[in-house]
């Protein structure tokens, strides 16, 4: 399958809503994701199962608070710096790459570097939404060790960080961003094709795809949205398709702490006789929960658009009196496993319940 | 005394208030050339009040010029446009993501050069006067009449603007320079588009302030004048030659606060009933709420702060068809007088459903004896299921609001809406908006980055506000009122140190 400008507005849609409120507007990464791809052709997007056993993949994105690019915008060359020095340093060249998160602008980001390399994108990430950390992606979960990995600011300016596990790696590149001015662009994960395919989500690049084509659809409603939602996750990795809540925003409490926006949506249900519905961020919409019960909690996915429009809401947009549909979406079982759920659960996110799969809750 | 006028794209519409009372009003049909209609209505209303036209005391103007030439690419000048930030930036030249014709229309003069700051007041590049006056130079040789000037997050750090400018200034004195920061907001994209469309603007609001001034002293009034922004807040004529962009979308604001003046209701629910559309919109404390979305002026990509309006094609001149099941969107517009049923015309309006079903005395009711009463009621009940959708829509609080109902085709919504109180409409409602602009509160705003860690949040607020105090005394507003009208903290996620992006606002009375 080839990737076209036009797709790339699909995908930025499908990764708004992929992104569970993270991952900050995809504006500015779409904008600049649809004109490399005009002026260096399509990118070919590879299943995990057609890439060789030997090839070499990596894994782009950017670090850092996604807001500054609104203001500085990117040069464009980032990824193919970031890709040159882990080349460089590694003595590898990359065949493919990946995302390492399907949700928000990283999605778009790997599509850039790919379009300037000339090389396709895996149809898979290591997230199949938004997380805040580096740790979080399965092939972290999965034993893979995220270092070296290669990071580059708007100048060429770059580090190459080793580490011996990804957690550390992921606190050292948060202050290397800082330095760069609030962000930068990584390359890491090298990976052989074989073990890429063991520890990735397989389709993802393509189901964000087709949510937002899906999601695009002119005179589109949330419930019309859900209905064909249900139908992509069937023939999909993602699990059950519930639509949680469609109601109003009546309140948002925010506060940050330790660099992230922590905040509780409360969410009045137009419809039914049941109480609020309380949802917990912390840059993404972790846990929702209603009349003291969770109905939906990471690593499933909580998704919120415009009832009306069906638009993807990020958590930073989130505001009194936006008439909202609260969707969940089953993670894929990649991020359900035991292991999994210890650096992506609820209680990874220092929440006092357990993880229950969404399909298992009224 | 003040004189508020509108000009719309159907209508302009002149007031006379005296203290809270309307004494003198007038609807004129907009003319062509926009100024000939200026002058109809207000003559028409200084004729009503005789002598008493010495105690005016301020002349307030809300217009869609500005905003139409845009969306029509008419009467804009060519401009150039200067960002400092590479190498941030160098994929995104400006002008972007523009639509062809306008960025024709303006000559696609674009430039790049090194400089800009860091979100932290570094700077990403030092700026350098070599390379900046060379592109001066390629500036001179082409037929921009105005040059914009933004840098990556001048909004919190403006000095290499200022920098830019100064040396624009000294090599071509005589061009007119846009700095970026003194129109927008974070988001560097949106506001040098604000920046390059205010210099594209230039040229045209010289001259509308001009006419304008010059048919104020042809009345022999020699009261000072201001026209109305976005917000609900006004501008004195000299802002308005340098910030003409400033004043896109004040029309729906206008409405909304003349229509909490006239019915004294602060917080409610307003629908503007004009000829070809209705806007819906909600009051808080006296002011449209905004739209928290970006808007596209003339498709492009804009942060200005825009009243959040729902527009529906249904208005007085909405054209009636399925035997009453469909009523616009569809419009007979400015031609209503004419080809209305009630007016001696060919065409079933939403006005003669009304008159039909005795809401309103207009025309000859006698030309609508051939409407079937099944068709009246049928189509009575479309209007008001739309309407009472677009109201529901757009209220967000559960109880029961008012709704206030304004604009040339008032009559057209009915009573007993769900989840509205009571309907008002408030004498004078036909030229709310005309009165909005009389309303002329004047604002300020400042918006930087907060570090919690290393200054106290009330340090923090406290020298936002004295910025956003200054700004409004800048911009024409007394001292004694001067209100910090709104504090908004919006944390940045995803850094390492706490940062809080601070936006605060100041609001006051008119100097006058």
């Amino acid at each position: 399958m080839r990737i076209s400008p036009h797709d790339i507005d699909d995908i930025a849609t499908g990764s708004s809503f992929l992104a569970t409120g993270g991952g900050g507007d995809p504006y500015v990464g779409a904008l600049i994701a649809r004109r490399m791809l005009a002026e260096y052709g399509d990118v070919e997007l590879l299943a995990l199962d057609e890439i060789d056993d030997e090839a070499i993949v990596v894994a782009v994105g950017g670090i850092g608070a996604p807001t500054i690019s609104l203001e500085k915008l990117p040069n464009g060359r980032e990824q193919e710096w970031a890709l040159e020095r882990l080349e460089r340093y590694t003595g590898e060249k990359a065949d493919a790459l990946i995302a390492f998160e399907v949700g928000g602008i990283n999605s778009l980001l790997t599509f850039m570097a790919a379009a300037r390399r000339r090389i396709p994108v895996l149809d898979g990430d290591g997230m199949g939404r938004a997380l805040p950390e580096m740790q979080m992606t399965t092939f972290s979960i999965n034993g893979v060790n995220g270092t070296p990995m290669a990071v580059v600011d708007e100048h060429g300016n770059s580090a190459i960080v080793t580490a011996n596990d990804t957690a550390k790696a992921e606190r050292i590149t948060r202050n290397i961003a800082l330095a760069m001015g609030g962000q930068c662009t990584s390359a890491e994960s090298m990976m052989t094709g074989a073990l890429v395919r063991k520890v990735s989500i397989p389709g993802s690049i393509g189901f964000c795809l087709e949510v937002g084509r899906s999601l695009k659809k002119p005179n589109n409603d949330a419930d019309s949205f859900v209905e064909e939602l249900r139908g992509l996750a069937d023939a999909s990795v993602y699990g059950a398709v519930r639509r949680l809540l469609r109601g109003k925003v009546v309140d948002v409490e925010r506060k940050t702490r330790g660099g992230f926006d922590f905040a509780t949506v409360v969410v009045e249900d137009l419809e039914g006789d049941g109480g609020p519905m309380r949802i917990s961020v912390q840059n993404e919409f972790l846990v929702a929960a209603r009349d003291g019960a969770v109905r939906a909690s990471v690593p499933d996915l909580i998704c919120m658009v415009d009832s009306e429009t069906a638009v993807p809401i990020t958590s930073d947009r989130v505001s009194y009196g936006q008439r909202v549909t609260v969707i969940g979406v089953g993670a894929p079982e990649m991020c359900r496993t035991a292991r999994a759920l210890s650096r992506i659960g609820p209680r990874a996110f220092g929440f006092d319940v357990d993880f229950v799969p969404l399909e298992n809750l009224s | 005394m003040r004189v508020g006028i509108d000009v719309g794209g159907t209508h302009t519409d002149a007031v006379i208030v005296h203290g809270e009372q309307v004494i003198a009003s007038h609807k004129a049909v907009t003319s062509m050339d926009i100024t000939g209609g200026i002058l109809d209505a207000l003559r028409a209303v200084l004729d009503t009040v005789g002598p008493e036209r010495d105690r005016i005391d301020a002349v307030m103007l809300g217009t869609t010029q500005f905003t139409n030439a845009v969306v029509q690419r008419r009467q804009l000048s060519e401009a150039a446009v200067i960002r400092l930030g590479l190498p941030s930036g160098e994929c995104l030249p400006p002008m972007v993501d523009w639509p062809e014709d306008l960025a024709r229309a303006l000559g696609n003069h674009g430039y790049m050069v090194r400089g800009g700051n860091e979100f932290d007041g570094g700077q990403i590049s030092p700026l350098d006067g070599t390379e900046l006056e060379e592109v001066f130079a390629r500036v001179a040789g082409t037929d921009a009449r105005a040059v914009a000037i933004s840098s990556v997050f001048s909004p919190l750090s403006p000095q290499m603007e200022i920098a830019a400018g100064k040396l624009l200034k000294a090599k071509m004195p005589e061009m007119p320079v846009v700095l970026s920061h003194e129109l927008g907001r974070l988001g560097l994209l949106e506001r040098e588009n604000a920046a390059l469309l205010n210099a594209s603007l230039l040229r045209l609001s010289a001259r509308v302030v001009d006419a304008f001034e010059e048919a104020l002293s042809g009345f022999n009034i020699e009261a000072p004048f201001f026209v109305s922004q976005n917000d609900g807040t006004v501008m004195p004529s000299h802002r308005v030659r340098r910030f003409p962009v400033l004043t896109f979308s004040s029309g729906p604001t206008n409405s909304m606060r003349g229509a909490a003046h006239l019915s004294g209701i602060d917080n409610g629910m307003v629908a503007d009933v004009g000829g070809t559309t209705t806007d819906v919109g909600m009051l808080i404390d006296g002011f449209p709420r905004q739209s928290s979305v970006n808007v596209e002026i003339g498709g492009v990509r804009s942060s200005f702060r825009m009243p959040d309006v729902l527009s529906i094609g249904l208005g007085g001149g909405s054209i009636v068809t399925g035997n009453g099941r469909s009523v616009g969107p569809r419009s007979v517009g400015r031609r209503l007088d004419e080809e209305a049923l009630c007016f001696g015309g060919n065409t079933l309006t939403a006005t003669d459903i009304a008159v039909a079903a005795r809401r309103v005395k207009l025309g000859d009711p006698g030309a609508l004896d051939g409407v079937p009463a099944g068709v009246v009621d049928t189509a009575t009940a479309t209007m008001q299921e739309r309407f009472a959708r677009a109201v529901e829509q757009m209220k967000t609080r559960p109880e029961p609001l008012p709704l206030i109902v304004v604009g040339g085709g008032e009559f057209l919504v009915g009573d007993g809406i769900p989840g509205i109180s009571a309907v008002h409409r408030p004498a004078h409602c036909g030229v709310a908006n005309a009165v909005g602009a009389t309303l002329g509160k004047v604002s300020g705003e400042c918006e930087r980055l907060h570090h919690p860690g290393t200054e106290s949040r009330e340090k923090a607020i406290a020298k936002a506000a004295a910025t956003a105090r200054q700004n409004a005394l800048a911009g024409g507003a007394a001292p004694e009122n001067l209100e910090i009208a709104s504090i908004d903290e919006i944390p940045l996620p995803y850094m390492p140190e706490e940062t809080v992006r601070l936006r605060v606002r100041a609001v006051g009375d008119l100097a006058i």
